[in-house]
């Protein structure tokens, strides 16, 4: 009785910790992106004009818009409440991260199906990695409402300025617009990725104001 | 004394500039750092795209053709998100209830609210483009910037701002801000892959202008479209009677239907396209927008230039424009597309394309295969002695042509010359026969 309480009672902590974040809304947005990553994907290779570089723009923009609903669910709306808890803060938040970048990263992986080293799964997951650690590095700095914003101006400039060749040192700062495998962008993204992750589980995100 | 003199509260006489609202609206708040984000934004990508084979500092019409999609590609996700973003701040601290207990109506309020959100993302983008004007007016040679196009963009900035603030003050979602941010990027990315066609209507399009400028009602016709709209969004919101949001939005359709009717807005520009020419033989003529390359395009081609003089069927002018070739004109690759900061980039390689141009039609179009293979290896063969390329052969080895260029090389001075007048003669029949193409 008192074991089938406990659950009952974690489940109910569950549920009201996935309202107070938005989780629901979050996921059904992931979904939502994913599917229309897809489309797009699908429209852009069929097109006869966009040859080898055709899914870029969903590689690059699909991943962002994904890491700016996992940045903004990253919000508390009981800052004080939640310091002053008995348990550790960071595992809930790894947790939170980590799971909510899993889902993103499986169902935009399977938005664009074959050919992974150009601009395909692998691209759009290695893009995820590190639009996802940006977002939870600018959540930490700035807070969670603003977190999308330094990733989406930085994967602004990089779309529009992207070197054509693939080599050098672009490959690790131009990581979002390379093709799939290239190391640099892999080392850059990863490196983003458990920064930010990181960061975000010692010291969670910043409080905001209204 | 007054009563109300007292040193702890003076009378509103003695300061007569207190601050004004309007800059204290603009003081606070997202908008300053939306400005600086979009222009800091802008600059990074500028400098990190200045060396591009395209550079952008070569002449003002590559600057403002850069400027027009970098500024709105960049700067409109993020203004209608600082605008949503500065909406939605207002509704969250109930600044609605704050307003119904204000002496002014509220269309004034919320147009002194609304005003930094379509202010900042102008200005932000305002710096960008002054800052790439200063970095390019020392290579940009003829003609002067379009600053018309300059102020357009900064208009639809300004109004995808306001769009941007009422969206953020009607909607409450977390999400709305990145969202807007991409739904904005989407309408302004997705014409351009759609079709080939211009969209004047589309303000992130990129025109091409060579030798085109705008027509005196561009300008006007673009603000009245990009702006119509913001204002009609703004009224149909802000003011007492939403009907007046008509008025704006007619003002906007007019201006669309004479931006997309069948007068192009953008025309060619004689003045632009004025042919200046060296006295060499034969003649290099430039267009005016690149008549300061003139010099080095020159030298460039003096070696081919001095093989090819006095030769019958020899091009006597080089002209960079395809519409205006005469028949013994020889098309010139644009000098532009070939520099960099007022440098041809590689002489060597410019002359060597210019050659490569000047041959290519006969061995590419009839005959039988393998006369046409032949005349294909000659004609290379004599493109590299005329005009050298570092490249020729690098990926393939082309053994024949190389072969090709030796046997001229092994010649006297009167044999090249002899031969150049037979291969000349042979090519510039009506109906070239690679068969006939001389052997050196």
């Amino acid at each position: 009785m008192t074991a089938l309480n406990c659950r009952g009672r974690s489940t109910e902590t569950l549920r009201l910790y996935g309202r107070s974040r938005g989780l629901p809304a979050a996921f059904a947005f992931l979904l939502l992106t994913a599917a229309l990553a897809a489309w797009a994907a699908d429209w852009l290779v069929g097109h006869p004009h966009y040859g080898y570089g055709a899914r870029v723009p969903v590689v690059v923009f699909g991943p962002l818009l994904a890491s700016a609903a996992v940045g903004t669910s990253l919000h508390t709306p009981s800052d004080e409440l939640d310091r002053l808890s008995v348990g550790p803060w960071w595992p809930r938040r790894l947790a939170h991260l980590l799971g909510l970048t899993a889902l993103a990263g499986l169902v935009l992986a399977l938005a664009v199906p074959g050919e992974p080293d150009r601009y395909g799964a692998a691209a759009m997951v290695r893009n995820l990695l590190g639009a996802t650690g940006g977002s939870a590095l600018a959540a930490v700095a700035l807070g969670a409402r603003a977190s999308w914003l330094p990733m989406c101006l930085y994967t602004g400039s990089v779309y529009l300025s992207a070197p054509r060749t693939r080599t050098g040192a672009a490959t690790s700062w131009a990581w979002p617009m390379q093709p799939g495998p290239e190391p640099g962008a892999w080392v850059t993204a990863g490196t983003l990725f458990v920064v930010g992750v990181g960061l975000h589980a010692w010291r969670g995100v910043r409080r905001e104001g209204r | 004394m007054r009563p109300s003199d007292s040193p702890d509260h003076p009378s509103p006489a003695r300061h007569p500039h207190g601050v004004n609202p309007l800059i204290s609206e603009l003081r606070r708040g997202v908008g300053p750092w939306s400005a600086l984000a979009i222009a800091l934004t802008m600059g990074a990508t500028l400098v990190v795209t200045a060396d591009d084979l395209d550079g952008w500092q070569s002449s003002w019409r590559s600057v403002s053709e850069v400027l027009q999609p970098l500024g709105l590609l960049i700067g409109g996700p993020m203004s209608s998100a600082a605008g949503c973003w500065h909406g939605g701040r207002e509704r969250r601290n109930r600044m609605g209830e704050l307003r119904a207990s204000g002496a002014r109506t509220p269309i004034r309020q919320l147009l002194l609210a609304a005003t930094p959100s379509a202010l900042w993302p102008a200005v932000g983008y305002l710096v960008a483009a002054v800052g790439a004007l200063l970095a390019c007016s020392p290579y940009a040679g003829w003609g002067s910037p379009f600053f018309s196009v300059i102020v357009v963009n900064a208009c639809a900035l300004a109004s995808l701002g306001v769009v941007g603030y009422v969206i953020g003050q009607l909607v409450t979602w977390r999400l709305l801000a990145p969202v807007l941010a991409g739904v904005v990027f989407l309408c302004l990315v997705v014409p351009a892959y759609v079709g080939p066609e211009p969209h004047w209507l589309n303000p992130a399009y990129q025109y091409t202008p060579r030798w085109d400028a705008p027509l005196w009602w561009y300008a006007p016709a673009s603000i009245a479209w990009t702006g119509g709209l913001g204002t009609a969004v703004f009224l149909a919101y802000a003011a007492r009677r939403r009907a007046i949001a008509l008025i704006p939005l007619i003002v906007a359709c007019l201006a669309a239907a004479l931006l997309t009717g069948d007068d192009r807005p953008w025309r060619l520009d004689p003045n632009a396209a004025r042919l200046i020419c060296d006295d060499g033989t034969p003649q290099v003529c430039v267009t005016a927008v690149d008549q300061q390359l003139l010099p080095q395009v020159s030298y460039a081609l003096s070696g081919v230039n001095a093989r090819l003089s006095g030769i019958p069927h020899a091009p006597r002018r080089w002209v960079d424009d395809p519409g205006r070739l005469q028949a013994e004109d020889a098309r010139l690759p644009s000098p532009e597309f070939h520099s960099l900061r007022g440098r041809l980039r590689e002489p060597e390689e410019y002359a060597n394309w210019a050659v490569g141009q000047l041959f290519q039609e006969c061995w590419s179009t009839h005959g039988d295969g393998a006369s046409r293979l032949r005349a294909g290896w000659i004609t290379r063969g004599l493109v590299q002695w005329l005009a050298p390329s570092v490249i020729f052969g690098q990926g393939a080895p082309w053994p024949e042509a190389k072969g090709y260029v030796a046997r001229l090389d092994a010649k006297t001075p009167a044999e090249q010359r002899s031969y150049l007048v037979d291969y000349l003669a042979s090519t510039s029949t009506d109906i070239c026969d690679p068969a006939e193409v001389p052997v050196p």
